[in-house]
């Protein structure tokens, strides 16, 4: 961050007066013009009134002369008003307040309504009407426009008072209303600058009003109990992989101390290397089976059309040689052409797990029995074995992390725990199910199953 | 000085067993806490070296109810949880000692002979009866100043006798002490042991108890 210090209040704040301001003085100028023209138009009708009521009542005192009728009814006053002759153009007759303006060029002009300044009453309005009678010429009403201009600027005077109170008024509201936007905002910002991966327990409290903040509150803390579950699964896996290893790491310092301890004969020491090399194969195995874990995360996303037939033929061939040292026989029943859109690494990680066990934890001479077939929508991978079985308690536990039977870790048989792991995070990767059925001492079943 | 060792790994107890047999112990096993806690409760130990993370019954668990009735057969434990809230809550739940994996074999016989010292011996490592002085770190056993030539078993039972000094040991307990409770012996093997110990150091050292067993004044 640069360090002028964007603050979002004080922009909104800024940008909303300053659009507020501005859409005030065009209303109002469009207001106070509309206004000022009804005015006027009324006084220009008020005058064009008083015209037509004096035209029809203007007496004809001698040839020339005219008298104005005084003290009519008049919708507007005060009113002054003049009677030019039409040839000359010279005034005929006037009422006294009648103000001296040289009227020639309004009565040659074809427009009947005025407003001009004189000396005697500041703006006047003037309207202009044709005579015949008694004579030929113009009748002049005016009136002095003093009265309207006073209330027009009074009304001019509201306006530049009010509205800046308005816009104040207004934008103090919007503060307020910014200010209970942020506030939450702040109180996030304060929390996610105290979360550290070693303290990950702290929640925002939820905002009263179920708004968009409560949804961000909502989310963020969502977000911060997924993290603390993902930090805790890695703390987790740290401590079981050092837990693990400590075991084997244990039995070859124990067993090469010993050996070494006083001079032993040749049988013993290899006795003694036979046993630290199966310790060191186990090490291996485990670190494979920890490298692969990490692996599979990679292929996430990655999926072609595979022909997961020929991928459980591959498993199989690749298997056999681990069978037959066991003397157990890998026995495929049905495998039918499939072709699947899905991940051939994980499929095939999936395949050999499933196959791995079914072969380790089999009895002597047993078998395994392997099928993969269509089922409706379903593509089923099936595999039975004739081993020592998992009881009905430890079922469910076996797809956890490093677990490993009872049974499995008496009969010293060596693993890590995190194959069928390895699996269920491959099936939750490429969505499938596993069906686990097994009866102690008499085998296993296990069904994995995609749907199509 | 006879261990009952409680792990469920195999390799490991296999480890230990081999190793401290090599070094003149007897010693029993158990794969998991039901059973040692029945082997601890029925028989007796020196030391038990037990594991934590055991099926059906942890070793804390057997522990605290080890202790619970009153057997208070010294315990060392042995764990891949090295935190030290893990050492605290081993030592309060009534472990004399504890060993962190992977520890190495000579820490832990060190830390046996310590245990059994504190506890059998009642801290001494040393004990000088009339003419015949004998060293419970070294093994070694001298008459006179010089060296006496003993078995593995004959010193085992002249450590035994001495440890329960005073008090009459019975044919049964030397038996259980000096055998694990898969080997099998008639009492005239004991016998045997109490005769060639009596010639190697002198007559009256060992006293016998007709019916009821031997034990040194």
């Amino acid at each position: 961050m640069n360090e002028h210090k964007e603050n979002l209040k004080s922009i909104v704040l800024w940008w909303l007066g300053t659009f507020i301001a501005l859409l005030l003085i065009i209303f109002n100028t469009i207001f106070y013009e509309m206004l000022k023209t009804s005015f006027y138009t009324r006084v220009e009708n008020s005058l064009a009134i008083v015209a037509n009521q004096t035209k029809d009542r203007l007496i004809p005192n001698s040839d020339k002369v005219i008298t104005i009728p005084q003290k009519l009814d008049y919708p507007i006053s005060p009113v002054m008003i003049a009677v030019f002759g039409a040839k000359n153009m010279k005034i005929v007759a006037k009422t006294v307040t009648f103000m001296n303006v040289a009227m020639y060029p309004y009565l040659k002009s074809n427009e009947n309504f005025f407003i001009i300044n004189t000396k005697q009453y500041g703006k006047v309005a003037l309207f202009i009407s044709r005579i015949i009678s008694p004579m030929k010429g113009y009748i002049v009403v005016a009136t002095p426009l003093y009265r309207v201009d006073i209330k027009l600027q009074d009304i001019l005077i509201k306006m530049l008072i009010l509205n800046p109170v308005l816009l104040i008024v207004l934008l103090l509201g919007v503060n307020i209303i910014i200010d209970r936007i942020l506030n939450p905002i702040k109180e996030i910002t304060k929390v996610a600058n105290e979360i550290s991966v070693g303290d990950l327990d702290r929640i925002i409290p939820l905002p009263p009003q179920k708004d968009e903040i409560y949804e961000l509150v909502q989310a963020f803390n969502r977000m911060v109990v997924r993290l603390r579950d993902g930090v805790e699964m890695i703390e987790r896996f740290n401590s079981d992989v050092s837990h693990e290893l400590k075991t084997p790491l244990t039995v070859l310092k124990g067993e090469l101390e010993i050996a070494l301890r006083k001079d032993r004969s040749i049988d013993y020491y290899k006795e003694t290397l036979k046993i630290s090399l199966k310790e060191v194969n186990h090490l291996i195995e485990m670190v494979e089976e920890m490298l692969l874990f990490t692996k599979i995360e990679n292929e996430i996303g990655k999926e072609e059309i595979t022909r997961i037939d020929e991928v459980l033929l591959d498993v199989i061939s690749s298997l056999s040689n681990k069978a037959n040292q066991k003397n157990v026989v890998l026995k495929p029943v049905t495998i039918e052409t499939i072709d699947y859109k899905t991940n051939p690494i994980l499929i095939k990680t999936i395949f050999t797990n499933i196959i791995d066990n079914a072969i380790k934890y089999n009895k002597e001479n047993g078998y395994v029995y392997i099928y993969l077939y269509k089922k409706e929508n379903q593509i089923i991978f099936e595999v039975k074995d004739e081993g020592i079985g998992i009881g009905v308690t430890e079922i469910t536990k076996i797809m956890e992390r490093f677990y490993r039977s009872e049974k499995s870790r008496n009969r010293g048989i060596k693993g890590f725990g995190l194959g069928l792991s390895i699996v269920k995070r491959a099936l939750e990767i490429l969505k499938g199910d596993i069906k686990i059925e097994s009866q102690e001492n008499n085998g296993t079943k296990v069904q994995i199953i995609f749907n199509m | 000085m006879k261990v009952l060792i409680i792990e469920d790994d195999e390799a490991i107890l296999n480890m230990l067993k081999r190793g401290l047999e090599d070094e003149d112990f007897v010693v029993d096993t158990a794969t998991n806490g039901e059973d040692g806690e029945y082997m601890a409760e029925t028989n007796h130990y020196d030391v038990i070296i037990l594991d934590w993370m055991l099926p059906q019954k942890s070793g804390i668990e057997v522990l605290k109810s080890l202790r619970d009735k009153n057997i208070l057969t010294p315990v060392l434990m042995l764990t891949a949880k090295d935190t030290i809230d893990n050492k605290i809550e081993g030592l309060n739940s009534g472990a004399d000692d504890y060993l962190p994996k992977p520890f190495s074999f000579d820490e832990l016989l060190a830390r046996l002979n310590a245990i059994y010292r504190r506890s059998a011996l009642k801290g001494t490592n040393k004990i000088v009866i009339k003419n015949i002085e004998i060293d419970f770190d070294s093994k070694i056993v001298k008459k006179d100043g010089k060296l006496v030539d003993l078995t593995a078993k004959e010193y085992e039972l002249l450590e035994f006798l001495v440890s329960n000094k005073g008090s009459v040991v019975s044919t049964e307990m030397i038996q259980e002490q000096l055998w694990n409770s898969e080997e099998f012996i008639t009492s005239n093997v004991i016998q045997v042991i109490v005769y060639r110990l009596r010639n190697k150091l002198s007559k009256d050292l060992i006293k016998s108890k007709r019916n009821l067993g031997y034990f040194i004044e």
